[in-house]
């Protein structure tokens, strides 16, 4: 996968990750020039999207490259420090892989046939 | 012409020569520091009836008159060696002037350090204003341009992929968010697809901006969609638009990458070359901007006056990173690299196109602004030339006084190039009674000025001179300026 290519796929994972949230009732910040808000940054880092419902909170990432864990360990330092807060990253995946790599957090996304979905921490119980 | 007359006109082309304002009938009387009878001396073995026999020893003499230094041989033999008559002797100052004006922004200066300088210093200082022949300046600029395969092959931007006219527009920070927007709006309708049930309940989350949006973007896209409600959005309808949309995104997502991959390219390849020539700023916004200046881009660097010249330019439609700011340096760094830049106007302009003008001029660089003709640009022409203040930028590394050269039509902007290029523009003076003008007399644009405003000269050299201003205070060295006016 070219890095454009890579953008792309990224891009296209937020995009379905926001219209999804939307659809449960979130309301979104995401780093969509031009149809949304973009988040506030956390910890130094701009996240890519940032839901809330209620008084829980997602913070979702979609994972790009290898050099995200920086960011990654930013986002849980503020997990840990948040109640009702969750991390998820998101990545696309490739059109070979199978689908059952889709986990149980389908309830989350259950549309989202080419993401996978991990949740990286949390403090909703 | 009385003996009266010539003496009163080599006063006065001496006044100017020195960079003082004739006052009074007596023009010298402010500038003398001899006694009047032995000035009148030395100017009546200078002027003898209609003749001028200048000798560098009779000049310098006048210099000592004049409280100024003394000339070198080399200054005055650049200068004055062939002065026979009083039209020898004007012509002799103007010429000075002229080069004062371009290299120093001030007189008194120029001399300063021009009668000082030794000869190869002098020599390398004055070419630096003569004009060039071609051959030279293919030399000058670089051993790969006098490389012969490259003659051969002809193009010195060869290197670099074309990129289609039409998909031009996909590779724009503010014109190519369609395919991301397009994406949107596909996303949305998968979504109402889902539970055609749900539609209303589904926009509603979207938000009536969004959903507005969405009906805008596909509304110039030929695909209706309502702006506000569900009128129409039954299953069928919703999926003739997924299926009419899908195929647009494809197509446009095939574009895009493709462009965006040569694009990029691009950019790396412009990061390693060895010289850039020209910069070439503008700023688009529709899909009609780009074909625009592509045509205008051609125009220019393939106009028969110009394309010799084998210029290397860079054309930020031709370059492009995702990441705005590694964009903006890559630029920036193009602009640095630059000789000259070529700003084309619009109607309306951007804070980048405006920033590169204003750094190429801070960089003490010229600039050509090209706006097409027509009534509704005349105004911005007016503008650009003679109306804002911020026509003219101070070097920051000299502090001289810069300004732009407006053209009317891709012709002249060639013309301008080229001429700017190998030296050839030619300058006239003007005095408006508060400042004294370079104008460059195909253009009559303003390129140079020197302030009459005795206040504002004397701050502005010894503050430009002190740079921090609130050191300078503390520091306590506010005193004679190092450059006058």
């Amino acid at each position: 996968m070219t890095q454009i290519e890579a953008r792309l796929a990224h891009d296209d994972v937020v995009r379905g990750q926001v219209l999804n949230l939307l659809r449960k009732g979130y309301s979104v910040k995401a780093r969509l020039e031009g149809w949304f808000d973009p988040p506030e940054e956390i910890n130094g880092f701009i996240p890519d999207i940032v839901a809330r419902r209620g008084t829980a909170t997602l913070i979702v990432e979609v994972k790009l490259g290898n050099d995200d864990w920086p960011k990654l360990f930013a986002f849980k330092r503020f997990v840990a420090q948040h109640h009702r807060t969750l991390l998820i990253l998101a990545e696309a995946l490739q059109r070979d892989e199978p689908e059952a790599e889709l986990t149980s957090l389908r309830r989350f996304v259950e549309r989202s046939r080419r993401t996978k979905l991990q949740v990286l921490d949390s403090t909703v119980s | 012409m009385t003996s009266q007359d010539n003496r009163e006109r080599f006063k006065l082309a001496l006044c100017e020569f020195l960079g003082e304002r004739a006052q009074g009938p007596d023009v010298l009387e402010g500038l003398r520091i001899s006694d009047t009878w032995h000035l009148e001396e030395i100017l009546s073995s200078i002027l003898i009836d209609d003749q001028v026999p200048l000798t560098r020893e009779k000049f310098n003499q006048l210099m000592l008159h004049c409280g100024r230094l003394l000339a070198s041989r080399f200054f005055f033999e650049y200068f004055f060696s062939k002065v026979r008559s009083i039209s020898d002797f004007e012509a002799a100052v103007l010429r000075f002037r002229i080069k004062a004006m371009w290299l120093f922004g001030n007189f008194r200066t120029a001399f300063r350090i021009l009668s000082r300088l030794r000869d190869d210093q002098f020599q390398s200082c004055m070419n630096s204003t003569e004009p060039f022949a071609e051959s030279d300046f293919l030399l000058r600029s670089g051993p790969d341009k006098h490389d012969h395969e490259n003659e051969d092959s002809g193009d010195p931007m060869k290197e670099f992929e074309p990129i289609p006219n039409e998909d031009l527009y996909l590779l724009g920070f503010i014109s190519g968010k369609l395919l991301a927007d397009l994406k949107f709006c596909y996303g949305t309708i998968r979504e109402l697809l889902l539970d055609p049930q749900q539609v209303g309940s589904v926009l509603a989350k979207l938000g009536a901006e969004r959903q507005a949006k969405v009906a805008e973007t596909l509304r110039r896209q030929g695909l209706a969609f309502p702006s506000e409600g569900t009128s129409g959005l039954d299953h069928g309808s919703l999926a003739s638009l997924s299926s009419a949309l899908s195929k647009q995104v494809a197509e446009l997502e095939a574009r895009t990458k493709t462009a965006e991959e040569k694009a990029v390219r691009n950019t790396k390849r412009y990061l390693t070359l060895s010289r850039i020539d020209v910069y070439v700023a503008t700023s688009m916004r529709c899909e009609e901007d780009y074909r625009r200046h592509r045509e205008f881009v051609d125009s220019v660097f393939q106009h028969p006056k110009v394309r010799p010249l084998r210029l290397r330019y860079f054309d930020p439609t031709l370059s492009h990173d995702p990441n705005r700011i590694t964009k903006g340096l890559v630029e920036s760094l193009m602009l640095r690299r630059a000789s000259v830049t070529i700003y084309s106007a619009g109607e309306k302009e951007s804070l980048g196109k405006d920033s590169e003008l204003a750094s190429t001029l801070a960089q003490g660089k010229p600039v050509i602004v090209y706006v097409p003709a027509g009534p509704k640009m005349d105004e911005r022409a007016q503008m650009f030339s003679v109306t804002h203040p911020l026509g003219l930028q101070i070097d920051s590394r000299t502090g001289v006084a810069h300004g732009i050269l407006v053209v009317r039509s891709e012709d002249q902007c060639a013309l301008t190039l080229r001429k700017l290029l190998l030296r050839e523009l030619t300058f006239g003076i003007v005095n408006d009674g508060q400042n004294v003008l370079l104008v460059e007399e195909d253009t009559k644009c303003v390129v140079r000025v020197v302030s009459q405003n005795e206040l504002l000269t004397h701050a502005f050299w010894t503050f430009f001179h002190a740079g921090n201003t609130g050191s300078a205070w503390r520091r306590g060295s506010i005193g004679p300026a190092e450059q006058d006016g």
